[in-house]
């Protein structure tokens, strides 16, 4: 039923790429504090463990969710990363491509306007990247390293072994609650189905209300014999109405409806619940994607 | 490098059937429209159904014929409701339309080296059921007119059997808007006319309906933002906004581009369709019933052309749909953004600890932190067809009443027979209970009249 038809998608793209950067400088600039004993008993033996490094660096003091603690205080962080380059280019060859535009990408990539372009996009993704890392996503990563350095660092009085899992923290939660919500609109849309249907349920009752009591007033001020009247006129209309129950047929059976018709309404109403269980039943909708990439088509089609 | 599909895994992406969407957004805890959805589109049209069903076979014995006629018609009133899943899934075709393309302002990529669309089409479930829903509603009109041939063929015969019964007026009546409306009890004979100012009021009545009716289907009455890594995409595309608002119109028009884009003759037939359906019943259909309605409030008719009158008036009352299609955006609104998460986010579920970690450092806005979701919202639009569909509650109300009061009254003049009562059934007629007359135009509309 909600099988997919993958159509037109086999292709096949071995390219070799490589990435050209010219003068291209890196900035640092960072936070260490630093254990001065750890720093005076450091083993040479050690020297190429990255963990021990880190080890002589004091952990911070973490919530369950692996963030630091708002009260620790920061020991190793990064103040500034900025990477700036010159000129980069992207060269792709293409080894054997079946998609047609991949094998213009190379000479698209060669021109100098591209370069430049390259160069502004690279430099702007850098920056972008560079920014993070000086925001509290690096932050954490760090803290998370400084953590677990010491359960890793043979001479530390806390190592457990060289590869001793990390700390697991609990996940993060999504910030629900800073998503729009459209429940305004829906107290406002409610309110006022609500009031026009309690108007209207409101006024018919008033007026019916009204009409009864006139009515009953009206009929306390008739003699018996006028009342009397007024029931035998009433009456007569429900022995109309009993007159016709008894006289005429179910409609089935009715020879005032076309024999054809008879049995032609309720053929069409059990077709029509089929047609309705048909499409409750069936798919409804699907969601296609129609794609292209380098000039060569993929469809994902709902069947 | 080496770059090769892997899109097997998708065999079994975003499609939608209604059983499973039920049981999927109950799931997914949007328990509201699972709810809704179940009792207008699952319950009511089956039941609907077995009613007629039952009625059509069910003897007067079992089922009186003035009950019959009852159930017939608020069945007819009540059968348009199940159009609603419909027409949200009408809402849903913009709000899954997506077109990421590459940009044009970045040279080194050559031009058109990518493109995505994402487009929700309408499946087979989709037509069977508003095949369904439209052979329901026929059928219902064609049931009422048998049923009402079988009571007129009753009364014909009678009126045979009584010579001195009058036969059918076919002269014709005075216009209903200069009709002098009797009333029942003791006031009757005391007969009240229109004050001056209510046809004026009826003309009035029917130029605010009409404008807020177009006015509706030109402003926007719904809105749509994209969201997610989706959205994202959709942000860089050049001429492409994860905003947009969309009227009726523009709607329909998304519906007949879709066409074109897929190609697919069965798109084409199925969404030209879809869009007649919708500018008939949420356009067309209302304005030719308020045509209908001032003339019958102007016209002179006979009784032949006041019947036909008012069994296309009630037959268009079952076809307009601006109060079913409102009740529908409503629902789209409010309901729209959970059904996107769940449906598509569900396929994304191993990226929920990376995306919330990305939301919780800033590096992405909490709604983009998913794959996708859509979020409607109401526009200035609906109000108007809200504003539209009160006013053409009142002025069908006001008309139809008015009209059945005519009739009533007529009927009265025409057969007014004094039934004399002997003493001797005056014993049986002490135990009858009295019930009072369903409250008419005079009773509603007293402050207009005379």
């Amino acid at each position: 039923m909600c099988l997919f038809k993958i159509e037109n998608i086999s292709f096949r793209n071995v390219l070799l790429l490589g990435l050209e950067l010219k003068n291209t400088t890196i900035e640092v600039d960072a936070l260490v504090q630093i254990l001065e004993t750890g720093l005076f008993n450091f083993p040479l033996e050690d020297m190429n463990n990255f963990d021990c490094w880190l080890a002589m660096i004091p952990a911070p003091a973490m919530e369950a969710s692996g963030v630091r603690a708002a009260d620790s205080e920061l020991t190793l962080a990064l103040r500034k990363l900025k990477i700036d380059m010159e000129s980069t280019r992207i060269q792709i060859e293409c080894l054997s491509c079946s998609s047609p535009l991949f094998q213009d990408l190379d000479n698209s990539l060669s021109s100098d306007e591209a370069i430049a372009d390259l160069t502004k996009l690279a430099n702007g993704a850098v920056d972008y990247i560079t920014g993070l890392l000086g925001g509290p996503f690096l932050q954490a990563q760090i803290d998370r390293a400084l953590v677990d350095a010491p359960k890793r660092c043979p001479h530390s009085p806390d190592f457990v072994s060289v590869d001793a899992p990390r700390v697991q923290y609990q996940e993060l939660q999504q910030l629900n609650e800073s998503k729009p919500t459209n429940w305004d609109f829906i107290i406002a849309i409610g309110s006022v189905i609500v009031s026009v249907l309690l108007i209207a349920a409101v006024s018919t009752s008033i007026v019916q209300m009204v009409k009864w009591k006139r009515h009953k007033k009206w009929l306390g001020s008739l003699s018996d014999r006028e009342v009397m009247e007024y029931k035998a006129k009433h009456l007569d209309e429900q022995v109309r109405a009993l007159r016709m129950n008894a006289n005429t047929t179910s409609m089935f059976k009715s020879s005032i409806i076309p024999g054809f018709m008879r049995y032609f309404i309720p053929i069409s109403i059990i077709a029509n619940i089929g047609f309705f269980l048909s499409g409750h039943i069936s798919l409804g909708a699907s969601v296609d994607i129609e794609a292209q990439i380098g000039g060569e088509a993929i469809r994902i089609k709902g069947k | 490098m080496y770059l090769e599909n892997s899109l097997t895994k998708a065999s079994e992406l975003f499609v939608f059937s209604m059983a499973e969407s039920v049981v999927d957004m109950w799931e997914a805890g949007a328990t509201e429209l699972a709810i809704l959805i179940a009792l207008f589109s699952g319950a009511w049209p089956y039941t609907k159904q077995f009613v007629v069903f039952f009625l059509w076979f069910a003897p007067p014995k079992i089922t009186s014929v003035s009950r019959r006629e009852g159930l017939l018609l608020w069945l007819d009133r009540l059968g348009k409701w199940s159009f609603v899943d419909i027409f949200i899934l009408v809402m849903s075709v913009p709000s899954f339309r997506v077109q990421i393309n590459s940009p044009d302002t970045i040279s080194f990529l050559p031009s058109g080296f990518y493109d995505l669309n994402l487009l929700l089409i309408p499946c087979w479930g989709l037509y069977s059921n508003m095949i369904a829903q439209i052979i329901s509603q026929f059928n219902s009109h064609l049931i009422i007119h048998y049923h009402r041939k079988i009571v007129f063929d009753f009364d014909a015969r009678e009126r045979g059997s009584n010579a001195t019964e009058n036969e059918i007026d076919e002269s014709d009546t005075e216009a209903l808007f200069k009709h002098k409306f009797d009333r029942f009890g003791a006031k009757k004979g005391h007969l009240l006319v229109l004050r001056k100012g209510i046809s004026a009021l009826v003309v009035l009545m029917s130029v605010v309906f009409a404008t807020l009716l177009l006015a509706g289907s030109i402003v926007p009455s719904f809105s749509l933002s994209q969201f997610g890594l989706v959205g994202l995409a959709v942000e860089v595309s050049p001429d492409q906004s994860t905003y947009n608002e969309h009227n009726i119109f523009s709607t329909i028009k998304l519906l007949i581009d879709q066409a074109k884009f897929t190609g697919a003759t069965t798109d084409a037939i199925g969404l030209a369709s879809l869009s007649t359906i919708v500018v008939l019943t949420v356009i067309i259909v209302p304005l030719c019933q308020l045509v209908l309605l001032l003339l019958r409030w102007f016209g002179t008719m006979d009784k032949k052309r006041r019947i036909r009158t008012f069994v296309t008036i009630e037959a268009l009352q079952a076809w307009q749909y601006v109060e079913v299609f409102v009740f529908s955006v409503i629902i789209a609104c409010w309901q729209l953004g959970s059904v996107s998460e769940f449906l598509i986010n569900d396929y994304c579920g191993s990226f929920e600890s990376t995306f919330n970690s990305l939301a919780y450092y800033g590096i992405l806005k909490p709604n983009d932190s998913q794959c996708f979701k859509v979020v409607a919202n109401t526009k200035d639009g609906l109000w108007l067809l809200v504003a539209a569909s009160v006013v053409f509650l009142l002025l069908n109300h006001f008309i139809a009443s008015a009209a059945k009061q005519q009739e009533a009254d007529l009927a009265n003049s025409n057969s007014d027979i004094s039934i004399q009562v002997e003493l001797e059934d005056i014993s049986d007629l002490e135990d009858f209970q009295l019930r009072t007359h369903p409250a008419s135009f005079t009773d509603y509309y007293r402050w207009v009249l005379l």
